[in-house]
């Protein structure tokens, strides 16, 4: 459905886009996550058209609406895309109803049509009751939901969202979340949704496209993402992790063996593309770490506990590793003293190679 | 009751002594002149020597010439604001939301004429479009006449037409450019844009402006004086000063021409108050780098040209004909009869050379006065909670309705017994007043932007207020303080309404005396003046803005 190739954008020093390629299949939520800064809104701009890129090409449907290389640039209102700005830009000056009527408008929609379009926009995302309203009399919610139906009701192909939810308080965000898919689900469109809060990503997404300073560094389901990132910025943005430092000792048929420098050996089932003696790094998740009972067998390590943090449905424990701190999620029924010797535990399956 | 009521706002004695002080002065400075001339209307005779009472003078309201006078201002003063408005609007597009090349030239032509004045450009246009001999009409032909209705409506107006510039420049800089982005991605194009969005969202700065500069432009004296009088074309403000200055004086009538007029301005200003308080809705600031500009592709040409002619009309042709015409001996289209007598005249002449030196002594004298004044009240305004801190403001801002010529008439009513009278300081009196909003407004604008936490840290570690205020406020001031200083000398230096009724021999400022040049027909010395004049106001602006690097945007943002 939109397919984005080679898009580099250059701000005076700054790469905002260094040579980004993606695709969006038809009916899907992609979301671009990242850090603050790392160029996903310029991304967005781009497809929007708000922005020129400095090269790279952008393709919607079978329309090509970028093409930097070959002179062509279709300013935004040529589009055809939805867009729901961070700030809502919904309009002061203009009642519920206006804001919502205005790309009909736009196409020369009139009378009754209009008017039928509208309130069913407006019902979409249940405001039919405050169409007569100034922006000013109603809440940040309530104007988030009228930037959603506005780029809704010309029922465009691509939606774009701009870190949409960033500005309320944290249950209207989990409820919008909810809305805008169910809407997509309803309605049917294609999605680019920028946020730089992961769990908002996990949560809303079909697939995810992470950023690190203009440059993709991973797509893939959010549960490829997690439980398979590519390397260690993707590890430890999406959710926490223990990242050690090692060398690639020996590869065998059941994965490989890494040794850190401090002499620890940890097994991974995986390894596929290094070799013996690479520098690589293991993730293991906090919640991969398990305080058994008896020291031996496979990825057992003596550790010492240090400090230890009841969340309620866990308790969170900082260890020492012969010399890693790492950190675990234990049940709340496992208590020790700090100070305690115990040994960690974790399947090499959950201990993931990274090679960058 | 008072000291009960003071309690329970939090004032302390001291701050009562100074807020209750400042009130007092500036009801003093607004009403004092004002109640005057409003006294002054129902009585016979003169300033100094009243008579008995009396409703002869409104016998005026009952001639059907004064309603033609009164209808010639208005058309005047709305002509002056459309042609204002379609100059500067469009100026202020280009400059802020287009790809338009030469940007920071195009805003010091729209600027520069905001700094000198509509009096001086309109000296030079005596030059460039006079019907006989005018520059354009023989060297291009065109069948200009300057001294006509339309002529002081376009003189008047491409002077007038910077504060429309800055206004709009400084509401498109305000405006978030989502909204505008929004309107595209809902497949508005760029008119359509424009018109349903961007034009209404600055709405309410574009009538602020409109709205002051109709104000300003019906009190007009200069231009309408030296372009009307030769036309016999008599327009309020030039009705009050013919009325006082010819013989014999009639104050009488001068004076309910003086209350027509303020009675126009202050109505037009609780016009404004009244539509901007309905449906009024405040813009939210943008985040600044995003500031999208919109590409003008094939008409960067046409846009880049419309500017050039506003320079070209409004600055360099005006400044070039001045420079020709001081170095000549009379005036005259052709480029002979060169001399430096208009030049050497000033500093030959003693007197010429004391009115300029009493100028300058005034206007720094003054500007600091009125700098110190306005500080205190915008503090009070927006840093404070004592009750009546609104009224205070509301009475500062007051004197944005009353036309300089109208003030020099009731400073006289007012005054004439003093022993100040013939002094300076009437005249330092009567600029305080008159130029206090502006004060107010922009160490206003300053202060709000000063987050109160700042101070509020300062007082939480220990601070007093006065400290806190010497300390913290002041450093963060300083730039603000700065640029109204700048702002007020120059308004000072080169205003000439509220002079010319004021002036007597031994008070005597600089731009009357230019003026007085133009009534004895010294067109050449007048031009070398005006030059002058100029060159002192660009060499303070550019010493602060060079020299001391100081920022000067704030005074007119
Ligand atoms: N108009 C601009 N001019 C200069 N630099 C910009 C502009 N827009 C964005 N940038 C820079 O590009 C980078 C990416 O910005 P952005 O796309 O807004 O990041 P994000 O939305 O991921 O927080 C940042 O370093 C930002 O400072
Ligand atoms: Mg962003």
């Amino acid at each position: 459905m939109i397919g984005i190739e080679n898009l580099s954008k250059v701000f005076g020093e700054t790469h905002a886009l260094d040579n980004v390629s993606l695709q969006a299949a038809k009916g899907e939520m992609l979301v671009l996550v990242g850090p603050s800064g790392c160029g996903k809104t310029t991304c967005l701009r781009c497809i929007a058209g708000l922005e020129r890129p400095t090269s790279g090409r952008i393709r919607v449907g079978e329309r090509m609406i970028t093409a930097i290389e070959e002179g062509v640039f279709l300013p935004p209102e040529k589009r055809e895309i939805g867009m729901v700005f961070q700030s809502y830009a919904v309009w002061p000056h203009m009642t519920v109803f206006e804001n919502v009527a205005y790309p009909l408008r736009c196409q020369g929609a009139r009378g009754d049509a209009l008017k039928a379009r509208v309130m069913e926009a407006l019902k979409l995302v249940q405001l039919e009751a405050l169409a007569e309203r100034y922006s000013s009399q109603i809440s940040g919610g309530q104007q988030q939901r009228v930037a959603l139906a506005r780029s809704l009701v010309s029922a465009p192909k691509l939606l774009l969202f701009d870190e949409p939810l960033s500005n309320l308080d944290a249950n209207l965000r989990l409820q919008m979340r909810i809305e805008i898919k169910e809407l997509q689900r309803k309605l049917g469109f294609t999605a680019v949704y920028v946020t730089h809060d992961q769990t908002e990503a996990m949560a809303i997404a079909d697939r995810i496209a992470i950023m690190e300073k203009g440059v993709l560094r991973q797509v893939g389901t959010p549960r490829d993402i997690y439980e398979r990132p590519a390397n260690a910025f993707v590890a430890s943005f999406m959710g926490t992790t223990n990242l050690l430092e090692g060398m690639l000792a020996a590869k065998d048929t059941a994965g490989a063996v890494v040794t850190t420098a401090s002499g620890l050996e940890v097994r991974v089932a995986v390894a596929v593309g290094a070799a013996a003696g690479d520098a690589v790094r293991v993730s293991i998740r906090p919640e991969a770490l398990q305080i058994c009972a008896a020291p031996g067998g496979v990825n057992a390590w003596p550790a010492t506990l240090r400090l230890a943090t009841y969340l309620g449905e866990s308790i969170l424990y900082r260890a020492d590793m012969l010399g890693h701190g790492v950190e675990l999620h234990a049940r709340p029924s496992e208590t020790y003293p700090a100070g305690s010797a115990v040994t960690l535990n974790a399947d090499p399956a959950d201990c993931i190679l990274l090679r960058e | 009751m008072t000291i009960r009521l003071l309690r329970a706002s939090g004032v302390t004695p001291a701050e009562f002594a100074i807020l209750s002080s400042v009130t007092l002065l500036v009801l003093w400075l607004v009403f004092y002149p004002t109640l005057w001339l409003g006294w002054a209307a129902f009585h016979k005779g003169a300033p100094g020597d009243t008579g008995p009472w009396t409703l002869d003078n409104f016998a005026l309201l009952f001639e059907g010439s004064y309603w033609r006078l009164v209808g010639r201002s208005l058309y005047v003063g709305v002509g002056i604001t459309l042609v204002a408005t379609l100059i500067g609007v469009p100026l202020a597009w280009l400059t802020v939301k287009t790809d338009m090349p030469c940007k920071r030239l195009v805003e010091l032509s729209a600027i520069l004429p905001f700094f000198t004045s509509t009096f001086i450009g309109g000296l030079a246009w005596i030059f460039l479009g006079n019907p006989t001999n005018g520059l354009l009409k023989l060297w291009l032909g065109l069948p200009v006449n300057v001294y006509s209705m339309s002529g002081i409506i376009w003189v008047t107006g491409i002077y007038m037409a910077p504060y429309m510039f800055l206004f709009t420049a400084a509401a498109l800089k305000n405006m978030d450019t989502t909204y505008e982005e929004a309107s595209f991605m809902c497949g508005a194009g760029l008119w359509r844009t424009l018109t349903r969005v961007t034009l209404p969202l600055i709405l309410p700065a574009l009538l602020s402006g409109m709205s002051l500069v109709l104000v300003i432009s019906m009190g007009i004296f200069g231009v309408a004086a030296i372009l009307g009088f030769p036309a016999k074309i008599v327009l309020l403000a030039t009705e009050i000063y013919a009325k006082s200055v010819l013989t014999p004086p009639n104050y009488g009538a001068a004076t309910v021409c003086g209350l027509t007029l303020m009675g126009i301005t202050a109505g037009l200003i609780v016009l404004q108050r009244w539509i901007l308080r309905s449906g009024s809705y405040a813009l939210v600031g943008g985040r600044g780098f995003r500031l999208k500009l919109y590409p003008l592709g094939k008409w960067t040409p046409v846009a880049l040209a419309a500017c050039s002619v506003y320079a070209l009309l409004a600055v360099i042709l005006p400044g070039l004909v001045l420079i020709k015409t001081s170095f000549q001996s009379y005036p005259t289209p052709r480029f002979s009869q060169w001399t430096l007598d208009n030049w050497t005249a000033f500093f030959e002449k003693a007197d010429l050379l004391q009115t300029l030196l009493r100028s300058l002594y005034l206007s720094t004298f003054g500007a600091t006065f009125c700098v110190v004044l306005t500080a205190v009240i915008a503090y009070i305004v927006h840093r404070s909670n004592v009750p009546g801190r609104r009224f205070l403001e509301q009475v500062s801002v007051m004197p944005i309705g009353i036309p300089g010529i109208v003030m020099g008439l009731a400073m006289i009513w007012a005054y004439i017994v003093w022993p100040i009278w013939g002094s300076i300081w009437v005249l330092v009196i009567a600029y305080m007043t008159l130029f206090m909003p502006y004060g107010v407004r922009a160490l206003g604008a300053t202060i709000v932007q000063i987050h109160p936490e700042l101070e509020e840290s300062s007082r939480v570690h220990g601070a007093s207020w006065l400290r806190t205020f010497w300390r913290v406020v002041m450093p963060l001031l300083r730039p603000g303080i700065y640029s109204t200083w700048i702002l007020l000398f120059i308004i000072f230096i080169r205003e000439i309404s509220a002079a010319v009724l004021l002036t007597s021999i031994n008070t005597r400022l600089f731009p009357v005396l230019i003026f007085e040049q133009w009534t004895e027909g010294y067109l050449n010395v007048m031009s070398a003046g005006a030059l002058l004049l100029s060159l002192i106001m660009l060499a303070v602006i550019a010493l602060f803005k060079w020299g001391f690097k100081i920022d000067l945007s704030p005074a007119y943002r």
